[in-house]
């Protein structure tokens, strides 16, 4: 009767935007970023990705706070110098890449 | 935009085997996060086609409508076509300007993608009178298609010259019965329902580096090495007839249940024999259903994950341009 409709899961609602930021109170350089309508899938692969810029990260970590609320959290601490959204971008553009040759690796050899 | 020394990872691929049902894959040079979300991908978001909603017109058969729509669901269809359909929740993909046509000035109308495909089943239970009691078979061969899309169709569909390729049966007739129903296919992705998904089977694997110290196993006897070497449940090891010698016969088999090791330990033997997982190694076996061959899961994996990948880049430049983030809002409070 009060069940989530299957969609929920995946489908982005018009008035709800898909990453939202919001600056950490309490430590310096750090924010926390909601990715709406994405799981384990997304959360883990971008964390990893993140630890691997130790020269930018001090810190990267995500949950998914409720099974029930299709979102992810990322909490990321930057360095001094560094915008912790940046750094983000900087992990997700890598991963992108790197899709992009899995692709053509895949591709290639299939053909 | 360049990170310093961190740089984006070349993976490298290996194909093993290649089948129309079944592709094994090794997949190189990347992280453990990367090959799960490529499996989950592929097990939860690779769009296909299946029949999502129906119209029963006439159904007295033994099987409630409920029960009939339920199996028309799982029927896989043929989906390598699935990218020219749009599933209902999607956005228009044209989200690049619209193109002017040079000659009158207007934007050129693009052909709306297709949402739905209509298929047709009738069937009536035959009688082949008293001697034969056979009921009527109802299969995926007796769906009509969509004149308007022939090559969507169920898969093997209407293959009768080819014995081995036989058709899905949905249901059986008595004599009197019969069915009459409209089936839609929509396109849709296993997240929302298990029938949407491509695959029979994604496992990755981590291959296993044994190191067998056969000088410290020389002091132990025949009799106990065989009884080391049998305490590995999937035997993947085995003692030389000729050197007496332990040695690895099969370790892609190896599960990673350690007990060669601890029953080393019990011998007196630690460390005889050490495994670990060989780093950055995944061993794929991508198994189809027949609604997309193997390897076309794999690629629309990847496309779908670099799509996700792209939403996020183009909000998260959004927020980075409006730098609009700040710490007083209440509807999005830090949780420690």
């Amino acid at each position: 009767m009060n069940a989530q409709e299957r969609y929920d899961k995946f489908v982005l609602p018009d008035d709800v935007d898909k990453v939202t930021v919001v600056k950490d109170t309490k430590i310096e350089n750090a924010v926390a970023i909601t990715v709406e309508r994405e799981d384990h899938t997304i959360g883990n692969l971008v964390r990893h990705e993140l630890h691997r810029d130790t020269e930018h990260v001090k810190f990267a970590g995500y949950k998914v706070e409720h099974p029930l609320e299709h979102k992810v959290k990322f909490q990321v601490k930057g360095s001094k110098d560094r915008d912790p959204i940046e750094c983000f971008k900087d992990a997700l553009q890598r991963l992108d890449k790197e899709m992009d040759s899995i692709e053509h690796a895949i591709t290639s050899k299939m053909a | 935009m360049a990170s310093g020394t961190c740089r984006p990872r070349d993976p490298k691929v290996n194909i093993l085997s290649s089948t129309s049902e079944a592709l094994n894959f090794e997949l190189l040079d990347t992280d453990l996060s990367v090959a799960n979300a490529l499996r989950r991908v592929m097990l939860s978001e690779v769009p296909t086609l299946a029949i999502d909603l129906v119209e029963i017109h006439y159904n007295n058969t033994v099987l409630n409508d409920e029960f009939i729509t339920h199996r028309l669901g799982l029927i896989p269809i043929l989906s390598t076509r699935v990218n020219d359909f749009k599933a209902w929740y999607e956005e228009d993909e044209s989200d690049e300007e619209e193109e002017i046509d040079p000659n009158t000035g207007y934007p050129i109308e693009r052909e709306e993608a297709p949402t739905e495909v209509v298929f047709k089943l009738n069937a009536i239970g035959e009688d082949k009178g008293s001697e034969n009691d056979e009921p009527t078979l109802v299969t995926s061969d007796d769906i009509e298609l969509d004149p308007r899309f022939p090559g969507i169709a169920p898969i093997d569909y209407r293959q009768y010259d080819n014995p081995a390729k036989r058709p899905i049966v949905i249901m059986k007739l008595k004599p009197g019965q019969a069915i009459s129903l409209k089936a839609t296919v929509r396109k849709g992705i296993g997240k929302d329902h298990a029938k949407w998904n491509p695959c029979a089977t994604v496992v990755f694997r981590i291959p296993p580096i044994i190191h067998i110290n056969n000088q410290m196993l020389s002091k132990l006897t025949e009799g106990q090495k065989e009884e080391l070497v049998d305490s590995c449940p999937t035997k993947i090891f085995k003692v030389n007839p000729d050197s007496k010698e332990v040695e690895v016969v099969n370790s892609d088999q190896y599960t990673y249940d350690d007990e060669i090791v601890r029953k080393a330990e019990l011998l007196g033997v630690s460390g005889a024999i050490l495994i670990k997982e060989k780093p950055e190694h995944f061993v794929f076996t991508v198994e189809s259903t027949g609604s997309l061959p193997p390897h076309e899961i794999v690629v629309g994996a990847i496309r779908t994950l670099k799509k996700k990948l792209r939403v996020l880049i183009k909000d998260t430049n959004r927020v980075l341009s409006e730098q609009r983030y700040g710490g007083g809002d209440d509807r999005y409070q830090m949780n420690y």
